[in-house]
């Protein structure tokens, strides 16, 4: 049986963190790919196949994981999970981690508890176990 | 010349105050006085000298024989009476027959001593329907002006007298004419006003309890007091307080012959057990009225004064009605803005109908919010508010003398005679000021003062020292800075309104301190983000080279340690930035800035940036701006330095720098070419860290507006942009018109 999963997106407009991210989760071995887009906007794009992303016709990539940062230039966070609540059935795709910078902030964890779309919140930097754990937890069928 | 009129007492020029006047040993030639002392009291203690002639007796026998040797039994049956009262005490008059003449006989005990006046009776009117017509006219009265007018007309109706004025006393016992009604021929003396020594305190010590004085005919000579031989008294002294017949001062009897009166009736008006006024009847001819006008016109005073009781509460009760009203409107105009400043929305016209005042400001510390009627110029307002902040009592400050209790008032150029003061800002110290102009300016002197001086009969030899003329003269010196005291209720209003604007304040406070909590506590975790983000980046970088450090290449290892030091970097740029904008607000001191000279230095400053771009800036004509230089810089620098950076990479900045004046206000704009703002993030740029670009696009904090918006605050001002994306951004400030020196139009 396949152990991996096809693909996860990052939505974080900070290179380095997705350089990071991008290699804890190579070094797992457990997705296919991995796409990256650097703001909420771009990432709505990437989902509805519109903008730089039209060549791709009507394949919506629909990722298994999406990871989100919250604090972003154009559109936040928050923003892109106001407008994703809206989005067609088709461009949906697997459950979505939010990424906190800091577990400071008790008004963004209160607000990342009460959306219904955010199956987990997590604080930066992903590493390579934690990963494993999120797989572990939301594709229980693929090990 | 009157021959003095007491044994103990020599008038001069200054003593006129302490005359002596209700123990003179004269009385007045119009009747007969008979007196009798406690120890002898069948014998006469004192008459008038004339009496024994009068009666037809030789004045030995009265004084050696008892009563009913010689006097009707009668009267000696009315005397019995009296001397077995040992009180104070006044009876009817009794009717009296003498050589076919009829008298009254007016008997009265006072201070142990009984006496017997005779006067000669008339035809008397009917009391009853006299009093029932003058009470159905003083309640038709609706105003006070009214009641004067009627009154007075009444008075002289009723008790035929060619001139009565109603005289009210202010507080000092200054009087004024507020009612009159006179023969057409006489000069009018209404709104004249007279100083309390024209009433000497005894005079009207003398009216509160003898409430009615009558001088039938001040050419008649006074009749010396006789006293009885026989009962040795050394000193004779005897107190004439409750008796008609008592001679009239010198000094009064001048004052009326300069007016050309012959006769006069005084009634005193009481409320509430003290002299309120007087009706002062005058006639240019002898008058006598008899015992019955005279308590007719008692009794129409206290009706008088009942019905001056019910209008003056009515009128207090509408001013204080007024007075809410405009009290309430006032407080809807009013707010304690985010800065603690008093503001008006309005040009807070409600303010004069709180108090009766000629004018009325509202002054804060950054000047005169609104100004009504007559007030102070401004820089006085501004060294009066000074002096109020140092005063101790300064929180509400009541004076009717200005210039006394203030001194730096002496010097305005605007006469204030009296001012009510309320700090209404403990914060701002802002104060809410009513004004009075000194009683004196505003009276309406009905006659012609010189007129008045020249019907004054002058005598070569005796100085002319009292007449009307003289007498408003020495009034007006006496009244002269003060204003009409300031109203119980007025204060009262004053002092509520002031509550509400603390409480306003108060409240202000509060919602700022929650308001500024929740700002720092955003700004913490705001900055813990930013901040942890490149210590994270660092972090990782490391740990990844130690990671590699053997199997990394060495551009991997290049690329490694240059991501880290350029996080570094960040957060060094970072960490200035936060202090900027923590320590903004922290240097008060403000001076007048050269916004221009200021303009060219930012160029200088940004000469590298704006030559790499080519960037073309125009700074139109700017005035001088009171604030601090290093904010000042740091605001538009920020916005420059914005406008060059966010364009295009093929577009040449072109930037505008503008200013001009809408209504009480001064707006600046900084006008690009650049990349342009979409209206949904026209909020959000201002705010803490917010970046609407990556790094990798345009470098930045997200500090730069957030730190362009709190200065512009500090200073009251607004900031806000107009935008198209692609075309380019308008970024206007916008200031009161006093944070600007200097002409730029």
């Amino acid at each position: 049986m396949k152990n991996k999963i096809n693909l996860v997106l990052l939505i974080d407009d900070n290179e380095d963190d997705n350089f990071f991210h991008r290699r804890a989760m190579e070094k797992a071995g457990r997705v296919e790919m991995i796409d990256v887009c650097l703001d909420g906007s771009d990432a709505l794009d990437y989902l509805r196949n519109m903008g730089k992303y039209e060549i791709r016709g009507q394949d919506y990539p629909r990722p298994d994981l999406i990871f989100l940062d919250i604090n972003m230039p154009r559109t936040n966070g928050w923003e892109f999970l106001d407008k994703y609540a809206l989005l067609d059935a088709r461009f949906i795709g697997g459950p979505i981690i939010v990424m906190l910078t800091t577990s400071l902030n008790p008004d963004d964890r209160q607000r990342a508890e009460g959306c219904e779309l955010v199956s987990e919140f997590m604080t930066k930097p992903l590493k390579q176990q934690t990963f494993l754990e999120i797989l572990d937890k939301h594709f229980p069928d693929l090990r | 010349m009157q021959a003095n009129l007491y044994a103990d007492f020599q008038r001069t020029l200054d003593n006129c105050s302490s005359e002596p006047i209700h123990r003179p040993l004269a009385t007045q030639g119009h009747g007969q006085i008979l007196v009798f002392g406690p120890k002898r009291p069948r014998f006469l203690y004192a008459m008038n000298e004339h009496f024994p002639e009068w009666l037809g007796k030789p004045e030995a026998s009265l004084w050696q024989q008892p009563v009913e040797a010689w006097m009707p039994e009668s009267l000696q049956h009315s005397l019995r009476n009296m001397q077995l009262s040992d009180a104070n005490q006044t009876w009817d008059p009794i009717p009296f027959c003498h050589d076919d003449q009829s008298f009254d006989v007016m008997p009265h005990v006072y201070a142990g001593m009984t006496f017997m006046e005779i006067e000669r009776s008339k035809d008397q009117p009917a009391a009853f329907s006299v009093i029932q017509r003058i009470l159905n006219r003083l309640r038709s009265c609706r105003s006070l002006s009214e009641l004067f007018e009627t009154t007075s007309e009444q008075v002289r109706k009723i008790l035929g007298y060619d001139r009565v004025m109603i005289y009210e006393f202010d507080r000092d016992f200054h009087g004024k004419v507020i009612g009159e009604s006179k023969e057409p021929h006489l000069e009018p003396f209404l709104g004249l006003h007279y100083p309390a020594t024209d009433i000497p305190a005894m005079s009207r010590e003398l009216l509160l309890k003898n409430r009615s004085r009558s001088i039938p005919d001040i050419q008649l000579p006074n009749e010396r007091l006789s006293f009885n031989p026989d009962l040795g008294t050394a000193i004779p002294y005897l107190d004439l307080t409750m008796c008609q017949l008592r001679a009239t001062s010198p000094v009064h009897i001048e004052y009326l012959e300069h007016m050309g009166v012959r006769a006069t009736l005084t009634l005193a008006i009481v409320q509430e057990g003290k002299l309120w006024g007087l009706f002062a009847c005058h006639h240019d001819s002898p008058r006598t009225p008899e015992f019955e006008e005279r308590k007719i016109g008692e009794a129409i005073a206290d009706l008088f004064s009942v019905r001056l009781f019910e209008l003056q509460r009515d009128e207090r009760r509408n001013r204080v009605a007024s007075a809410q009203e405009s009290e309430q409107k006032f407080l809807e105009q009013i707010r304690v803005g985010d800065h603690y400043k008093l503001e008006l929305n309005q040009d807070g016209k409600y303010l004069e109908g709180i108090c009766i005042a000629d004018g009325a400001v509202a002054v804060s510390m950054d000047g005169v919010l609104c100004s009504i009627g007559t007030v102070p110029v401004n820089e006085d307002i501004m060294a009066l508010r000074n002096w109020l902040i140092q005063c101790k009592d300064g929180e509400l400050f009541v004076t009717d003398d200005l210039r006394k209790m203030v001194p730096i008032a002496a010097g305005f150029s605007t006469r204030i005679g009296g001012m009510l003061a309320a700090r209404v800002s403990e914060v701002s110290q802002s104060y809410l000021l009513w004004f009075r102009v000194p009683h004196s300016q505003v009276i309406d002197w009905a006659g012609d003062p010189s007129k008045t001086l020249e019907s004054a009969r002058f005598d070569d030899s005796e100085q002319v020292r009292l007449s009307p003329r003289n007498s408003f003269a020495k009034w007006q010196e006496a009244v002269e800075d003060r204003s009409l005291p300031w109203e119980a209720d007025e204060i009262a209003t004053v002092s509520r309104i002031r509550k509400t604007i603390l409480k306003l304040e108060f409240q202000r406070t509060a919602a700022n301190v929650m308001r500024s909590r929740q700002e720092f506590m955003q700004l913490i975790y705001a900055a813990s983000h930013d901040l942890q983000e490149p210590l994270r980046t660092q972090l990782n970088y490391l740990d990844l080279l130690s990671e590699e450090m053997h199997t990394a290449k060495h551009d991997e290892w290049l690329h490694f340690v240059g991501r880290a030091s350029h996080a570094v970097n960040r957060m060094q740029t970072l960490i200035a930035d936060l202090l900027d904008y923590a320590s903004l607000g922290m240097q008060t001191k403000r001076e007048p800035i050269d916004l221009q000279s200021l303009l060219a230095e930012i160029q200088e400053d940004l000469s590298q940036a704006v030559d790499k771009k080519h960037a073309v800036i125009r700074v139109g004509k700017l005035p001088w701006f009171k604030g601090n230089r290093s904010e000042l810089k740091q605001l538009f620098q920020n916005l420059l330095t914005n406008a060059i950076k966010y364009v295009s990479i093929d577009t040449i900045p072109n930037i505008e720098i503008s200013v001009k004046r809408e209504g009480r206000f001064v707006v600046f704009s900084i006008v690009d070419n650049g990349i342009g703002i979409a209206e949904e993030h026209f909020q959000k740029i201002f705010l803490m860290f917010q970046r609407l670009h990556r790094r990798e696009q345009y470098d930045g904090t997200g500090i730069g507006l957030a730190l362009c918006k709190k200065i512009v605050e500090n200073y009251d001002g607004q900031i806000g942009l107009c935008s198209t994306v692609g075309k380019g951004s308008s970024f206007w400030m916008k200031f009161h018109e006093t944070s600007i020196l200097g002409d730029f139009e």
